[in-house]
C-alpha cells in the first residue's frame, strides 16, 4: 500500500478524482483521531474536512514516499489544536444532540472499524485521557510506527514509547473493569 | 454525517473559493503596486521620455456605430483577458438600462478566461461566440419600439403565468415552460408577431442576417473553424433572438487576435461538452462547471442544502447518439417536410407560415424521438418534470444520489440549477463567483 501517495500524486497532476480517493481512504480514520481531541464527532468531521481543504490549498510537492499519511495526520492535529485554542469555552450540548452524536459515532465505528472486539476497545478508549486516546488510535488502529506517531504528535520517539506504555496500562484497567475478555 | 464524496465535493468547492480569494488578494496587492507605479513612477518616466501619446487600447466596436464599447483589448498584454468596463448605457433617459447586454455577459466573458486558463495558448477549444448585435443594429426609434413591445409582452406574459399558476398550482418554472402551449399566450404572440414583427423586426433581422454572412466568412478567413452557426433569421416569439451565436474551434490566441482585429462586439463562452448543438441560449451561461465535472456548483449547493431530498434541476443532454444537423441540412429537411422551396418561404409574407417553419425546424433539430427515448432510459417517471419541445434539456426533480447515477451516462452533459430570473441573487455561491470574476477583471 502506498499510503495515498499515488492518489495524491494524481491530484497534484490535476486529477480531482485523486483527491476524492484520498478523502475516501482517510476521512473516517481522521475523524476518529480528531475526535480524540474535541470529543464531538460532528466537530471532528468539520475539522477533517478542513484538513482536506488545507491539503488542497497547500499541495506540498516534496512529500517523501510513504509520508503522505503522516503529513495529513499532522495537519489534522494542527487543525484540531487550532480549533481548541480558539474555542476554549465549554459548549453545552442538549441530551438530544448528545444522543445524535453517540449514534453517529457508533455507525461510523461499525462501518470503519468493523471488528467487534476492536469496536469494544475503541469504546473503552473514550474514557481515557485525550493524549492516550490519540496515541493508541495512531499506533493500533492506523498502524503508524512510533517514529511516525512521534512526528504527528510533535514528541520524541522516547516520549511516545512512554506514552504508549501508560496508555496501554490505563486501557487494560478499563477493559478489565468492563469485563472484556480476549 | 457526510459520505466521502460529499466531503470531497464540499472541500473542493471551499478550496476553489479560498483560492479565488487568495488570488484576489494577490491581484489587489499587484493593483496597488501598479497604481503606485502609474501615479508616481510612470508619468515621470513617460514625461522624461516624451511618450504622453494617450490611450492605445483597441475598442471592439467600430466608431461608426457611435456607441462606445465597454470591452477593450490591450495589444501589449498578450495573455491577459480583455479589459471590461461598466457597460455603456445607450439611452439613459429615466432608466439605467442596457438593452441586450449587461453584467451577465461581462461575467461570462471574464469567466471563460478563468475557465480555460490552464490550457496552453494554442490548444484548440470549443467556444460559443455570442454576438451582441443590439449594439450594432438598433436605431433609436427601433429600440424604443421594441422596448415598448417588450414591456407589454412581459406584462401580458406575467399575467398569463399568474393565471396558470392560480388555476393549476404549478410552479413558476413550470408555468414558464408550459406557457408556450397556452392559447391566450399564442394569441398574444401572434398579434405582436404580425404587428411589431412586420414593422421593425423583419428589417432588423434582415440586416443582422446579411451581416452575419460576412461575419461567418470573416471568422473563416481568420482561420477559425465554424462548427455550427445558430444565428437565425427568424422570429422566435420571445426575446433572446436578438442575439446570434455560433460554435467555433479556436485557440485563446486566435480569439484574442480576432477580437483585436474585429469590429464586432463579441462575448466568448466555453462550449461545454455536448451542448454545442443545443439551441437553448442559456447553455452558454454555465461557467461554473469545473473541468471534468458534470454537476455545476449551483446544483451541488442545492443538493447539499437539500440534505438528501430531491431538488429541481436541469439535465443537459450530451447528444452523442442523436442526429446532428448542419444549419443547411436542417433547413433543407424542414423545407422538404413542409413541401416548400427556400425562396417560397423567404418571399412569403405569411407570418404563420414562417412560424410553422420555425417550430418544425426546432422540432427536427431537437431530434425529439431520441430525446424522448433517452429521457425514458435516464429518468424515472416521478423524477421527470417537463422539457421544452425543441430543447435538449430535461427539467427534473432528483436526489443527489440519482444525479450521480445519471451523470454516469455519456449521453448526459451536465446537471445545473433551473434558470430563473434573479437566480444569482438567490444563489450565494454563484453570485459570489460572478461578482468576483467581474470585479477581478475590472481591477
Amino acid at each position: 500500500m502506498d499510503n495515498g501517495a499515488c492518489s495524491y500524486r494524481r491530484f497534484l497532476e490535476g486529477d480531482e478524482e485523486g483527491f476524492v480517493e484520498i478523502v475516501r481512504d482517510y476521512k473516517d480514520g481522521l475523524i476518529f483521531y480528531l475526535n480524540s481531541f474535541v470529543s464531538n464527532i460532528h466537530i471532528a468531521e468539520d475539522l477533517t474536512q478542513e484538513t482536506f481543504i488545507k491539503l488542497g490549498l497547500k499541495r506540498p510537492k516534496d512529500l517523501k514516499k510513504g509520508s503522505f499519511k503522516t503529513w495529513l495526520y499532522t495537519i489534522g492535529r494542527n487543525t484540531a489544536v487550532d480549533y481548541l485554542r480558539k474555542n476554549k469555552k465549554i459548549v453545552e450540548i442538549s441530551t438530544e444532540e448528545l444522543l445524535l452524536l453517540a449514534s453517529d459515532e457508533e455507525s461510523l465505528e461499525e462501518s470503519y472499524i468493523k471488528n467487534e472486539k476492536k469496536i469494544a476497545v475503541h469504546r473503552a478508549m473514550a474514557e481515557l485521557k485525550n493524549e492516550y486516546r490519540q496515541v493508541l488510535w495512531l499506533i493500533y488502529f492506523e498502524d503508524f510506527s512510533n517514529k511516525e506517531t512521534a512526528e504527528i504528535m510533535k514528541k520524541s520517539v522516547h516520549a511516545v514509547e512512554t506514552l504508549v506504555y501508560r496508555a496501554r496500562t490505563a486501557l487494560k484497567e478499563k477493559l478489565v473493569k468492563g469485563g472484556f475478555t480476549e | 454525517m457526510k459520505d466521502y464524496r460529499e466531503m470531497a465535493n464540499d472541500a473542493m468547492i471551499e478550496i476553489k473559493a479560498r483560492k479565488r480569494i487568495k488570488n484576489k488578494r494577490k491581484k489587489t496587492i499587484a493593483y496597488v503596486s501598479v497604481c503606485f507605479c502609474l501615479i508616481c513612477v510612470l508619468p515621470l518616466s513617460l514625461w522624461m521620455g516624451g511618450m504622453f501619446d494617450g490611450d492605445d487600447k483597441i475598442d471592439i466596436l467600430p466608431p461608426e456605430t457611435g456607441i462606445e464599447s465597454n470591452i477593450h483589448i490591450d495589444p501589449e498584454t498578450k495573455d491577459s483577458p480583455p479589459i471590461i468596463e461598466e457597460p455603456t448605457v445607450i439611452w439613459a433617459d429615466n432608466t439605467e438600462y442596457v438593452y441586450g447586454g449587461g453584467e451577465s455577459s461581462l461575467g461570462r466573458t471574464a469567466g471563460i478566461y478563468d475557465y480555460y486558463k490552464d490550457y496552453d495558448d494554442d490548444t484548440l477549444l470549443g467556444w460559443v461566440v455570442y454576438r451582441n448585435m443590439t449594439y450594432l443594429y438598433f436605431t433609436e426609434p427601433e429600440l424604443r419600439a421594441m422596448e415598448g413591445y417588450q414591456n407589454r409582452y412581459i406584462q401580458e406574459k406575467q399575467k398569463i403565468e399568474a393565471r396558470m399558476k392560480a388555476e393549476t398550482g404549478m410552479s413558476t418554472n413550470e408555468a414558464e415552460a408550459r406557457i408556450f402551449d397556452d392559447a391566450e399566450y399564442q394569441k398574444i404572440v401572434k398579434e405582436y408577431n404580425e404587428g411589431i414583427f412586420n414593422e421593425v423586426y423583419t428589417k432588423i433581422m434582415d440586416r443582422v442576417y446579411a451581416d452575419n454572412v460576412d461575419y461567418i466568412e470573416s471568422l473563416k478567413e481568420n482561420g477559425i473553424k465554424v462548427e455550427y452557426d445558430a444565428s437565425q433569421k427568424e422570429y422566435q416569439g420571445y426575446l433572446y433572438n436578438f442575439c446570434g451565436f455560433c460554435v467555433i474551434s479556436a485557440s485563446r490566441s486566435q480569439i484574442k487576435e480576432y477580437l483585436a482585429a474585429s469590429g464586432n462586439q463579441l462575448s466568448f463562452f466555453p462550449a461545454v461538452s455536448g451542448t454545442e448543438y443545443c439551441t437553448d441560449f442559456y447553455v452558454a451561461k454555465e461557467i461554473d462547471l469545473p473541468k471534468g465535472e458534470k454537476i455545476t456548483e449551483g446544483a451541488m449547493e442545492l443538493f447539499n442544502n437539500a440534505g438528501g431530498e430531491s431538488v429541481d434541476v436541469r439535465i443537459f443532454i450530451a447528444y452523442p447518439g442523436g442526429k446532428v444537423y448542419t444549419l443547411e441540412e436542417l433547413e433543407a429537411e424542414t423545407l422538404r417536410q413542409m413541401g416548400l422551396t427556400y425562396d417560397q418561404l423567404m418571399n412569403s409574407n405569411d407570418s404563420d407560415l414562417i412560424q410553422r417553419f420555425i417550430e418544425l425546424k426546432r422540432y427536427i433539430d431537437s431530434d425529439s424521438a431520441y430525446v424522448d427515448a433517452l429521457r425514458e432510459r435516464v429518468l424515472k417517471e416521478d423524477e421527470y418534470v417537463y422539457d421544452l419541445p425543441w430543447s435538449k434539456i430535461y427539467y427534473a426533480k432528483i436526489t443527489y444520489e440519482r444525479a450521480l447515477e445519471i451523470i454516469e451516462s455519456d449521453e448526459i452533459a451536465y446537471i445545473d440549477v433551473v434558470y430563473t430570473e434573479g437566480i444569482y441573487e438567490k444563489d450565494p455561491i454563484r453570485k459570489n463567483v460572478y461578482a468576483f470574476q467581474y470585479k477581478d477583471i475590472v481591477e
